[in-house]
């Protein structure tokens, strides 16, 4: 489900595009982060 | 993404960080990483575990995508906005911006009227352990 507004949103680790392990967790630890999902490109 | 490209600087200024996430495989991502010269990381959800997760997979298009949206989710990792779009319409990163620095003064004004004390003591700390901790960027 996607989380809302006020909602805690689902945890997750993923490789970003270098090979380096990052989670959600890990990403907002020192602030706010804006998490932009796209299409990506092909 | 070059909108993004554009506005990091405005990003982190607001006090936020950035980072974005597709289905693409990390050769791709990278490519358009290096060609549009970004310096946030972009996660790459091959297996599209996570937009599952989120319930923001679009099966129907190239193979299994991503619905375009953004999140703005706080320390504790509580949304505190979102943006679910489509390819035609899509939140500005203006829209975003104004939410960053809104949110910032309306969080810090409120929690100032309840304990001014406690909350300067509790930046302050925040601001030495941060400056303490992380490298200064650019």
């Amino acid at each position: 489900m996607t989380p809302d507004t006020g909602d805690l949103a689902i945890d997750f680790t993923l490789r970003d595009s270098t090979g380096v392990e990052r989670s959600l967790g890990a990403l907002v630890a020192n602030g706010p982060c804006v998490l932009v999902f796209y299409r990506g490109h092909w | 993404m070059t909108e993004y490209a554009r506005n990091e600087a405005a990003i982190r200024a607001a006090g936020a960080s950035l980072v974005a996430l597709s289905v693409d495989a990390p050769e791709r991502s990278e490519g358009v990483r290096c060609e549009l010269g970004l310096s946030f990381p972009i996660l790459c959800d091959t297996s599209r575990a996570v937009v599952r997760a989120w319930d923001l997979y679009n099966p129907r298009e190239a193979g299994g995508i991503a619905v375009p949206a953004v999140f703005v989710i706080g320390p504790d990792r509580r949304v505190r906005y979102r943006s679910i779009d489509t390819t035609r319409r899509r939140v500005s990163t203006d829209g975003v911006l104004g939410f960053l620095r809104g949110d910032s003064r309306a969080e810090s004004l409120e929690r100032r009227t309840i304990r001014a004390g406690l909350r300067e003591f509790a930046r302050a700390l925040s601001n030495s352990i941060r400056r303490g901790l992380k490298t200064p960027e650019e």
